[in-house]
């Protein structure tokens, strides 16, 4: 009996490292490096979107000097937004995941 | 002696492609084959006429102040960066908006896309942080798509200028190509109009060939091709008309 029940106790303990403890769901795919793959692809994805959302914003004030219109300031501040969008995107997946 | 040129004096072909596209193809006579008493000894004190007085095409048009616009005559408030002081922009071309509606309707599909996968349920063995987090990121993606397709219709763009032809790409976020060719170095200009919804919504591709072989300037889908030729053409007969009354500058 003593026996049985460190048994049990080992197995919970490796299960227990391995299920990441954010999620209730009985499925063994959600185990703690199925999750980790999951979250470091999203963080890695978020980043790369906040580097594609600086050169958008670098290349409207580059074609902002080659054509000017009075569109400009408008296109100007929507690639800030967007920038800012995707930091505050980035910053709340760091902070969830 | 100053000379009148007349722009239906000129040889204009028209031909039709096996595809149904008619093309049109307008080759600018020297201008020593048309001699005409002249009555515009007055201008030669001008070096510059205004293009009213001059096209057909502008005396029909409105100036437009609206940047969104495909087909942007005389913009009063646009410039752009290698402008020179005395040049002035007659006409600013985008593509047609209608040909832009491929991304748009990809945006609204890639945007509904979450919508089916939430009823299949998808991702239900992720937490629903994840999801959310899934969900946010692929949102941001069709932002992104759909800003980058915006700037590359907003920035692609055609002008006539009094003095030349310039072309703008915005190939990609990383790659940008500016060319220009002076109006009287072109040649050829060809307009071509192919398909039921150029036909219907008035656009199509206009080339426009300079005397150097290799260089030429395609406008594609832009709005009234034809329209575009004709003032091209007029511009081409003000430079010579310029030229001959020793009005260059």
């Amino acid at each position: 009996m003593k026996e049985e029940l460190t048994k049990d106790s080992m197995f919970a303990i490796l299960l227990n490292s391995f299920m990441n403890t954010t999620t209730d769901s009985p499925l063994a795919f959600e185990s703690g490096i199925v999750l980790d793959l999951f979250k470091y692809a999203i963080l890695i994805g978020a980043f790369l979107y906040v580097i594609f959302a600086f050169i958008v914003t670098r290349q409207i004030s580059l074609m902002k000097n080659t054509l000017i219109t009075s569109f400009s300031p408008v296109l100007t501040l929507v690639g800030w937004l967007h920038l800012l969008i995707s930091i505050m995107v980035f910053i709340i997946f760091l902070l969830i995941l | 002696m100053p000379e009148i040129f007349d722009s239906s004096q000129k040889d204009s072909i028209s031909t039709a492609q096996p595809d149904g596209a008619t093309e049109t193809i307008i080759k600018v006579e020297s201008p020593a084959q048309k001699s005409t008493q002249s009555n515009m000894s007055s201008n030669n004190t001008k070096n510059h006429r205004k293009v009213e007085d001059y096209s057909q095409v502008m005396r029909d048009e409105v100036h437009c102040t609206n940047p969104l616009e495909a087909f942007i005559p005389q913009p009063p408030t646009m410039r752009f960066s290698n402008q020179a002081e005395t040049e002035t922009i007659i006409l600013l071309l985008r593509q047609h908006p209608v040909s832009q509606l491929k991304w748009v309707f990809i945006a609204i599909l890639l945007a509904l896309l979450p919508l089916l996968f939430s009823s299949i349920d998808f991702l239900g063995f992720l937490p629903a942080t994840y999801k959310l987090a899934i969900t946010i990121s692929w949102f941001m993606l069709v932002i992104g798509f759909v800003l980058e397709s915006f700037l590359k219709w907003f920035f692609n763009i055609f002008i006539l200028t009094d003095e030349r032809v310039i072309d703008i790409d915005f190939l990609s976020l990383m790659y940008k190509n500016e060319s220009s060719a002076k109006i009287d170095n072109i040649e050829d200009i060809t307009a071509t109009m192919g398909g039921v919804a150029r036909s219907v919504f008035n656009y199509g591709t206009v080339k426009v060939q300079t005397s150097a072989a290799t260089v030429e300037f395609e406008f594609e889908d832009v709005p009234q091709p034809n329209k575009v030729v004709k003032l091209i053409n007029e511009l081409i007969l003000e430079e010579e008309r310029e030229e001959l009354e020793g009005r260059v500058n």
